[in-house]
């Protein structure tokens, strides 16, 4: 109604402004039936307009007012409600953010078997997560979350122990962990890790207890089983090695006695041995002579590493200290051999080293073609990380499909009488090269002869606490 | 100086192969010995504190202990000779098939005389025992 009788009124200003400016030269009774008609009836308009208008409002307000029972009925215009609803809304994202946040962090305490606790040190309650339930074995609601409940599920042997941790952190200390066992109801005993802090407001007071628990159970079970493998390990190896150390010496004793007596023999028997005698009485000494070297080689090759040092070795150094103890074999061939480039300071045994190069190069001289002098290269490139070394020869070569195999031990490729040997070097060249941290191979090569190519880390490799 | 004329030594040694060794090459030395044998450490503590059965037993002015023996090794012997204020003195040379570095530190750490390893033929072997021979009872100096 309000809103129908201010329309009419503007409808009666309206007609009378417009009667004003009507135009005064036009004819007056035409004018006069005109006022007299558009006057009421822009009244009534008006007012019928303004009518409709404000029950249309009102009809609106009121749909709106319906939605939600009204609060206070000074409201005439509803805002207050529709901010109520808009407040509502948030209210109900806040919870549902907070509901999902909750659930999340749920998730992922279960995934990482991590509960966390909380303990308001000024009202005492406390708040343990499902996941800290879970790990405890009870039931979420079952109990009032207290540390007294807590250290009853701690073994009785840890307890003590964990009681004091809890002790030492409430009493001002810092955030401490520690590792110890549970028994759960059900009688299961579980291990976990344990941590808690104190949280402390501006003036330094302690407000709350953060501690969290992690099943560590399996993982403790893992780690065992881990040490317990490598100790086995290690003493496995060290058995071997002392097996081969105590069975060289032992095996070489009752030989060292066979061949002196066969020579005493041989001694008393002067003039007297005949033909065949005399050929029994060779293969008895070089049955004798082949067996110590075996045994000799094996008790090298159980070595490797047992003394070995870790100092800075000049490669200069061992290549001659090689090539002086092979002189008379080098000599015997006419061969010879060339050493290629500066030859770095390396990390490692000095007498491996010299063993090393020993090994290759005897090799390299030995396995010559009776028509070819052999001519023995030793070649140095640097790999930035590593060197890689080169031993190539013009003898005889390996076949391709040995390249593997005569890193072996006791691996040998050619009958006793075409090439002595006892199938012991190249293994022992591999154990030594392989302890350093390099890797040994026979290069393919396009010509004859064979390359062995080994490579030696330039960094010192960590130095091993046994040896 | 005007040494005895004949010398004791004790001979450690488990193996009779070796110990016959030993004894060849005495009986081919220039120098007179008198070869005592005995089989274990058990026995070269009896024969050198004169216990059960070496009543008698002089005491030697060498002695050539093995180091591979039945129960107590050549070590423990050696250790114990030089723990004992009477048998400290005497000389021993360690004679033993092994090489390895550790037995001979080992051996030297404990107060050996000298570490001589078993040549592996019966020449070199005869040798190396002549050349013990030679510097103990030619060379050095040996308490009285």
């Amino acid at each position: 109604m309000l809103f129908a009788a201010l329309a009419a009124v503007l409808g009666a200003i309206l007609a009378f402004g417009i009667w004003s400016l009507w135009p005064i030269e036009a004819d007056p009774a035409r004018l006069g039936w005109g006022l007299a008609i558009l006057l009421p009836a822009a009244v009534i308009a008006s007012f019928g307009f303004g009518f409709a208008l404000g029950r249309t409002v009102e009809r609106r307000l009121e749909a709106l007012a319906e939605d939600r029972p009204a609060a206070g009925t000074s409201d005439i215009l509803g805002l207050g409600k529709a901010l109520d609803v808009l407040a509502g809304r948030f209210d109900e994202i806040l919870r549902e953010t907070d509901r999902r946040s909750r659930a999340r962090v749920s998730n992922t305490e279960r995934i990482a078997q991590l509960g966390s606790a909380e303990r308001n040190l000024i009202t005492g309650k406390g708040m343990w997560s499902d996941e800290f339930h879970a790990i405890l074995g009870i039931v979420p609601g079952s109990c009032v979350p207290t540390p007294e409940i807590f250290l009853e599920v701690v073994h009785p042997g840890d307890r003590e122990e964990v009681a004091a941790v809890l002790r030492d952190v409430m009493s001002g200390g810092s955030r401490r962990e520690t590792d110890f066992r549970i028994v759960r109801p059900d009688g299961e005993v579980r291990m976990l890790h344990g941590s808690a802090e104190v949280a402390r407001d501006a003036a330094g007071t302690p407000i709350r207890l953060d501690s969290t628990i992690q099943d560590i159970t399996e993982r403790k079970r893992l780690e065992n089983e881990l040490d317990g493998l490598i100790r086995e390990l290690w003493r496995s190896n060290e058995e071997l090695e002392q097996f081969a150390y105590v069975a060289s010496h032992d095996l070489r004793q009752p030989l060292r006695v066979v061949g002196s007596y066969v020579s005493l023999l041989e001694e008393e028997l002067m003039g007297s041995l005949t033909g065949d005698s005399l050929e029994y009485m060779g293969f008895v000494r070089d049955g004798v002579r082949r067996m110590d070297r075996l045994i000799t080689d094996l008790l090298t090759y159980s070595r490797v590493g047992r003394v070995g040092g870790n100092v800075p070795v000049n490669v200069d150094d061992a290549i001659r200290s090689a090539l002086a103890d092979l002189q008379i074999e080098i000599e015997d061939c006419l061969g010879r051999v060339e050493v290629r480039g500066d030859l770095p300071v390396l990390y490692g045994d000095q007498g491996e080293m010299e063993r090393l190069f020993l090994n290759l190069v005897g090799n390299a001289i030995k396995y010559y073609q009776p028509e070819r002098p052999p001519v023995v290269t030793v070649s140095c490139d640097d790999m930035n990380s590593h060197w890689l070394f080169k031993v190539a020869d013009n003898g005889i070569g390996i076949p391709a499909e040995h390249a593997e195999r005569v890193f072996g031990i006791f691996q040998r490729l050619h009958a006793r009488d075409e090439y002595e040997g006892t199938g012991v070097g190249l293994a022992i060249c591999k154990k030594i090269v392989e302890r350093h941290g390099g890797t040994i191979k026979v290069e393919a090569s396009e010509g004859p002869g064979t390359v062995l190519a080994f490579t030696w880390p330039k960094a010192p490799p960590p130095t091993e606490t046994e040896s | 100086m005007a040494s005895k004329d004949i010398h004791d030594v004790l001979l450690v040694e488990d193996d009779p192969g070796d110990a016959g060794l030993v004894r060849i090459a005495l009986r081919r030395s220039r120098h007179s010995c008198r070869l005592h044998h005995v089989k274990d450490g058990g026995e070269a503590m009896d024969f050198l504190r004169r216990g059960s059965g070496h009543n008698q037993a002089p005491r030697p002015d060498l002695i050539l202990l093995d180091l591979n023996l039945p129960g107590r090794n050549g070590h423990e012997i050696l250790e114990e000779i030089r723990g004992d204020t009477v048998l400290c003195s005497i000389p021993v040379v360690i004679l033993s098939t092994s090489g390895a570095e550790r037995d001979i530190r080992k051996a030297y750490a404990l107060g050996a005389s000298s570490y001589v390893a078993k040549p592996m033929d019966v020449e070199a072997f005869t040798a190396a025992i002549h050349s013990i021979e030679d510097f103990w009872f030619g060379t050095a100096q040996l308490p009285q």
